[in-house]
């Protein structure tokens, strides 16, 4: 492994942030979009079922997570399909490179990526909407640095070419992790649409009433 | 010997690509793959740089067996095609530089500046690569090839596109590279003037299959044609009618 190389990768990446501002609003616009969105859900949620349950670690811890690991899997991914899409896989496979090496560098400007947008949501949740990674005990370290493998391992082997194994990983992941973010997002999804039913039938029987 | 390329077979599903190919190329010595379309040149190139695997067969760069020891050989070459342009969305200077960190150029700022220099990159320095014309690619991909000094010097139709003024100067600095350095150069080209021009030597190849080789300005003769072009298109239309060298 030499290093030289494997910074390579990571300065192209940097330099094509540099040049393009639309592509460095990438790294968190969609994030803070989500974070605020479900932010506001939960304070929503919270004000219509009262004290007796508290949305903000469930819903938007889900949705924190959630997009950690998206981050994850398309700093790897959108760098892969920059240089196939700018036709430079035969510039770059034609040097000294090693394919491990190329890789290295597509985790590590995948790390540098993913940890800005973390760390954006974090301060975005804890500052606005009152979540506290710490609520999920000391696990949670371990549970991230999971979410960043999985992150890790569907973007190195899911790319264009392989959307069919991307499905069957998805999937397999879903399955695999068994009380997975995402199921807990879907299920919290229906939640939220079972509550928001609830409460409009609720405001219309009072309305009735009167 | 700079490359020694040696039994050369390159099959795609049971369809031969490349069959028996085997040269070598000296230092100082700038030799011509020809042939014509699908004849198998690009294909030979790929193998040279490592981005296809042979079926069978050995290409050694500077020694260096490029199937055993992949970076080590191809840390000797470099290469400039028509159809491997670098990132439009990057700068010149930032292209050199990720592909000086590559290539592993040692003091890699003082090279790029030389380089820019020789090159006449001055005023596109911190333009995209993407907005230059065809003229400016060019010299900016013989730029990024020269990066590392290479042995051997590959080039797939590197005037292709380019206007007579431009791919005079670019033959020019091919040659000085020949001339004064110990590097060889493989280049495949459609110009039989500019072949006979610059090249010591020519391979014809066609079906996969090296047909001659010889100097561009006997061969034509040895075979009763009255020039290169002449020799090219036999080549193409009637292999069969050349004795196999």
């Amino acid at each position: 492994m030499n290093f030289n190389r494997i910074f390579s990768i990571v300065l192209r990446q940097f330099y094509l942030m540099r040049g393009n501002f639309p592509r460095f609003l990438t790294l968190f616009v969609w994030i803070v979009v989500d974070i605020i969105l479900w932010g506001f859900m939960t304070r929503y949620l919270n004000g219509v079922v009262g004290s007796s349950y508290n949305f903000v670690p469930a819903v938007l811890g889900a949705v924190l997570l959630w997009d950690f690991l998206i981050r994850v899997m398309q700093g790897i991914s959108m760098a892969f399909m920059e240089d196939s899409w700018s036709r430079n896989l035969l510039n770059v496979f034609a040097s000294p490179i090693s394919v491990g090496e190329y890789v290295s560098g597509l985790v590590l400007s995948s790390i540098v990526t993913s940890l800005i947008g973390l760390v954006i949501m974090i301060v975005l949740a804890t500052a606005i909407f009152g979540l506290s990674l710490f609520s999920y005990g000391l696990m949670t370290i371990p549970f991230l640095f999971i979410l960043f493998l999985t992150g890790i391992a569907l973007g190195i082997f899911c790319d264009k070419r392989y959307a069919a194994f991307r499905a069957v990983c998805r999937m397999a992941h879903l399955a695999l992790t068994g009380y997975s973010f995402t199921v807990c997002r879907c299920f919290l999804s229906a939640v939220c649409i079972a509550a928001l039913d609830a409460a409009r039938c609720a405001y219309s029987a009072t309305v009735l009433r009167l | 010997m700079v490359l020694s390329v040696s039994g050369l077979h390159k099959s795609y599903n049971g369809k031969i690509a490349v069959e028996g190919v085997s040269f070598n190329v000296a230092a100082h010595e700038i030799v011509g793959l020809l042939g014509p379309n699908g004849a198998g040149k690009t294909t030979t190139i790929s193998m040279i740089l490592g981005v296809l695997t042979p079926s069978k067969g050995t290409i050694s760069i500077d020694g260096i067996d490029i199937s055993a020891q992949r970076s080590q050989a191809l840390e000797r070459t470099n290469f400039a095609a028509v159809y491997a342009a670098l990132p439009g969305n990057m700068t010149v200077y930032e292209n050199l530089r990720v592909f000086g960190l590559m290539y592993d150029v040692q003091n890699l700022s003082q090279r790029i500046e030389d380089l820019i220099h020789e090159f006449d990159l001055e005023p596109l320095r911190k333009q995209k690569c993407g907005t230059l014309s065809s003229g400016e690619q060019s010299r900016v991909n013989l730029a990024k090839a020269m990066l590392n000094k290479p042995r051997l010097f590959l080039l797939d139709e590197p005037t292709a596109s380019l206007d007579p003024s431009i791919a005079r100067d670019i033959r020019a600095k091919i040659r000085n590279f020949a001339a004064n350095t110990m590097g060889g150069v493989l280049w495949t080209s459609h110009n039989m003037h500019e072949v006979e021009e610059v090249c010591d030597r020519v391979l014809f190849l066609s079906r996969g299959k090296i047909l001659l080789e010889g100097n561009p300005k006997t061969l034509p003769a040895e075979h009763g044609k009255a020039t290169l072009e002449d020799l090219f298109v036999t080549v193409a239309r009637e292999p069969l009618t050349l004795g196999e060298v």
